[in-house]
């Protein structure tokens, strides 16, 4: 009888001129992001790996390995490869990164970029899924109940002998399975156009996270189109249904997501940027004032030194600076971790703000495990500052020995010797999936949660509600 | 008899659960997003004049000179009041900026969270753009073809009624019905956010703003017009549904959200950091082939030498960033084209410019920021030279004092990006304004044309 009941269902939204439509328009928008995104993800690798090998060779251009230290070498995030589905954070026009004897890099905007992909949302399978195909699960299910009970074959259904409860069953299954279908097909063409092309290199952990990212959408589908046919049980004519379903799609779709950031500034505010770097200038101000007073008399000690001892006393004056560079990177670092940890803080009260949204529980999911979200972000400037230092032992070891304090304007130092092959490269790799799925379990049980939830309501409300 | 229909009209939709969801809907977002984002002006207000007042802390303890052209000067611009209702590009442009000799260094953004990446901002702009659109739809969907179906439209044809007056007092009414409880929410957003934020409007801001209003009215009114043609060449409204929904989605989050991706694709520039680094490549090249005689020469050679590094790499710098800029800007304008399919994309542009966050705002930036470096170096080298020449032939003592004392900030020049003429931004927008004119008269005509030849009785 279920079976009969689900085909039933299955087939009267399949013959619809509202599925087709819209499962059309799904489909086709799904592949054209892959494609668009699959351009874009081409010619970010070309320009990554252009980029490196031109990074390289100007850094070998500088001559000295002081030099080097100072203006440092150019780095770029490495491009993602599951922008393709997920664009997350790689919409960000900081792409750079200098990386130099400053303590802490990270990736710099640059006035002479491209901004007016800030001015929208890009549409990547992520929209597609989050606003459009949660669009279309309200579509298919408002009427679902009230449309039937307006045209009264619900009544005629009735009339026969089957339970209620058999009835919501596969109302929900029915429709459901056909919203699936649409996102499914698309899911298929995207990983079909993926796997052909070899500039997107999907490993076996990213068809995993692939998987996963897929199950987390369905999950998103059946949240939505639970809460599609709830209102449509509660719903006096389909037309109220439509209309508070198209209410509730604003809210959750468009608004409660994108407040979150906005009212978790004003709940629970961070230093202002600029804040945090005057209160960093200061400290290490006092820092350097203290062994600045030191070297003051700089010139007049040197004066009347032999050779071995000049040596000897630039060797201590570079013991010195390095014992203040350390003092100053770790009030630098302690600062910079009270900021770090405060907006870590603000950002959790933005997602536990949004969450009341299956939307943005479903973003925050799958942008961290396609690793193009927030987490990728903040494991991305964490190796860059891993780099910096390992940036910083390779030049020391190569100028050791060397004379002078590196204030010399940077003639001296490397000099013939100077050569960058053993330099090491920037090498990030993405978090295991294990740990990114970790990380975002509390936003795939709340949408196993809520779909559970909103679908018992809507059982509990059919079975007591009045089919005239 | 035209008011009487526009009456009718009006009241129809007044008395329905459409208007009194929409009203609240538009209610609540527009005036809850005009109070969050007028605090988070606030807080950017605090922030702004703290930031000034340490910098003119800094610059009243003592001048190195050295340090003012090396290290130089972080500055930012004043928030903007108007990205209450539209951020645009503002959360880009009011980065600071380091001007120094060297090339001028973006600060980090302020808007710190990577969550503000992953989500656009909820303002007015988005409201209008999204949901306001949407809504213009629900509005007009069924305008004929539900009047058809329930046999209104039969009702009122039996009276003597032009068509076109029934169709002009079903634009007018729905269309006023719409926009009433929209500027309504508008008023009451300007009052709260004016009575319990900072935000306030200067002469020149207020032009602008009436102006980003009058844009959106054009928007809205493309997308109810665009519902009342398809309403009227189909006869359910169901389907009309279905249909204005598919036109919907490729115009409102299709489009203009693929197209910026698809012109970058298309039309393939550097990247920025390449450019940085070839900046950085001409200015070592220049200055390691002048240290290269360095320690034999005079100090007037060395002058000289350093001259002609500093005019190479100028020329050469420059060149290349023209070259690059008139590329970035080819590729900037492809993307604009082809978002202008779409009405959206439009109304985004102009409604950004307008509140002096859109695209030229922001190559207006850049080319701000190239003059004010000039005169900002400018202005320390006349403030030391004429220090040097007020301390000559005096004790080391007292030239170290005059040299060494702070700054004026009054003699810097101040960092202060005007706003672009009115005049100016409306040349500029021109195109994305008439389009939507165009639209509206295209959408009506077809209206108009389709329910001249509505048959009344299939």
């Amino acid at each position: 009888m279920l079976r009969a009941l689900i085909l039933k269902e299955w087939l009267t939204s399949l013959l619809e001129l509202r599925f087709v439509v819209c499962a059309a328009l799904c489909v086709i928008l799904g592949i054209v992001s892959v494609v668009v995104l699959r351009a874009d993800l081409e010619a970010r690798r070309a320009e990554f790996s252009q980029n490196q090998s031109l990074y390289k060779d100007q850094a070998q251009e500088y001559g000295s390995f002081r030099q080097l230290e100072r203006q440092g070498v150019r780095v770029d995030r490495p491009p993602q490869s599951f922008q393709v589905l997920f664009y997350g954070v790689e919409k960000t026009l900081d792409r750079t990164a200098v990386v130099s004897d400053d303590f802490l890099p990270g990736f710099e905007g640059d006035l002479n970029t491209n901004p007016a992909v800030l001015l929208f949302p890009v549409a990547d399978l992520l929209f597609v899924v989050a606003v459009v195909l949660s669009l279309l699960a309200f579509f298919i299910s408002y009427d679902t109940v009230a449309g039937e009970r307006e045209s009264g074959t619900l009544m005629l259904l009735m009339s026969y002998s089957v339970p209620r409860d058999l009835i919501i069953a596969a109302k929900w299954i029915g429709g459901y399975l056909s919203l699936a279908l649409p996102f499914l097909i698309s899911l298929l063409v995207g990983a079909l156009i993926i796997s052909l092309s070899a500039d997107v290199p999907f490993t076996t952990t990213d068809w995993e996270a692939f998987l996963i990212a897929g199950g987390v959408s369905l999950l998103l589908l059946a949240v939505m189109f639970s809460i599609g046919l709830l209102v449509s049980v509660r719903a006096r004519s389909s037309t109220t249904s439509i209309l508070s379903l198209l209410a509730l799609w604003v809210l959750l779709a468009l608004v409660v997501p994108n407040l979150g950031p906005y009212v978790a500034e004003l709940v629970s505010p961070v230093p202002d940027v600029g804040q945090v770097e005057r209160e960093i200038a200061l400290r290490s101000k006092q820092i350097a004032d203290t062994y600045q007073a030191d070297w003051g008399s700089i010139r007049a000690r040197m004066r009347g030194l032999s050779r071995e001892e000049r040596a000897a006393f630039f060797t201590e004056i570079r013991a010195q600076r390095e014992e203040m560079q350390q003092e100053i990177n770790k009030v630098t670092a302690d600062v910079v971790r009270d900021f770090e940890s405060r907006l870590a803080r603000q950002t959790d009260v933005a997602r536990v703000l949004t969450r009341v949204s299956p939307v943005a529980s479903f973003v925050y999911a799958n942008t961290d495990i396609g690793a193009t979200g927030v987490r990728h972000e903040e494991r991305l400037i964490n190796h860059l500052r891993t780099y910096q230092r390992e940036f910083v032992r390779y030049v020391s070891e190569q100028t050791q020995g060397q004379g002078g304090f590196g204030w010399d304007g940077g003639g001296g130092g490397g000099g013939d010797e100077y050569s960058i092959d053993e330099l090491p490269a920037f090498a990030y790799r993405n978090d295991d999936l294990g740990s990114r799925i970790d990380a975002r379990i509390v936003d795939v049980l709340l949408l196993v949660l809520f779909s559970v939830a909103f679908f018992m309501a809507a059982f509990v409300s059919f079975l007591r509600s009045d089919i005239n | 008899m035209f008011s009487a229909l526009i009456g009718r009209e009006l009241r129809s939709h007044l008395l329905t659960y459409r208007f009194g969801l929409s009203a609240v809907l538009l209610f609540t977002l527009i005036v809850g997003s005009a109070l969050i984002l007028g605090f988070t002006y606030d807080r950017q207000l605090a922030a702004y004049s703290e930031t000034k007042s340490a910098r003119e802390q800094k610059l009243s303890e003592s001048t190195d000179f050295q340090s003012l052209r090396w290290q130089g000067m972080q500055q930012e611009k004043a928030p903007n009041a108007l990205s209450v209702f539209a951020v645009g590009l503002e959360r880009e442009l009011s980065r600071s900026v380091t001007i120094s000799s060297r090339q001028p260094k973006l600060g980090r953004s302020k808007y710190s969270s990577a969550l503000y990446t992953l989500f656009p901002p909820p303002d007015l702009l988005y409201i209008v753009n999204i949901v306001g659109s949407l809504l213009a739809v629900l509005f007009a969907f069924n305008a004929i073809s539900g009047d058809h179906e329930d046999g209104t439209l039969r009702l009122v044809m039996s009276n003597a009624v032009p068509r076109h007056m029934v169709l002009l007092a079903k634009w007018l009414g729905g269309y006023l019905a719409l926009m009433v409880p929209f500027f309504a929410a508008i008023l009451l957003a300007l009052a709260l956010t004016s009575a319990l934020t900072a935000f306030q409007l200067t002469g020149d801001e207020w032009v602008a703003f009436a102006a980003m209003l009058g844009v959106a009215a054009l928007y809205l009114s493309v997308f109810f017009t665009l519902a009342l043609a398809v309403s009227v060449y189909t006869r359910r409204s169901s389907t009309s549904l279905v249909v204005n929904f598919l036109i919907w989605v490729l115009l409102v989050l299709a489009i203009p959200n693929v197209a910026p991706i698809v012109a970058r694709a298309a039309v393939r520039i550097p990247s920025p950091g390449a450019i940085a680094g070839e900046r950085d490549a001409i200015r070592t090249a220049a200055f390691s082939s002048m240290r290269g005689n360095w320690r034999n020469l005079s100090r007037e050679e060395r002058d000289a030498l350093r001259a002609k590094a500093d005019a190479e790499v100028t020329e050469k710098t420059e060149r290349l960033l023209d070259d690059y800029t008139r590329r970035l800007d080819t590729q900037v304008a492809a993307g604009v084209a082809l978002a202008r399919i779409s009405p959206s994309s439009s109304f985004v542009y102009a409604t950004a410019s307008l509140a002096g966050a859109g695209l030229d705002d922001y190559s207006g930036l850049r080319k701000y920021i190239d003059r004010y470096r000039q005169q900002y170096l400018d202005a320390i080298e006349t403030i030391e030279q004429a220090r040097r020449q007020q301390t000559e032939g005096m004790d080391r003592e007292e030239r170290d004092e005059i040299r060494e004392a702070p700054v004026d900030a009054d003699d810097l020049p101040a960092f202060v990006p005007q706003r672009r003429p009115m005049a100016d931004v409306l040349a500029a927008n021109d195109i994305d304004i008439l389009l939507l004119v165009v639209l509206n008269g295209v959408f009506f005509l077809v209206a108009y044309v389709g329910f001249l030849k509505f048959d009344l009785v299939g």
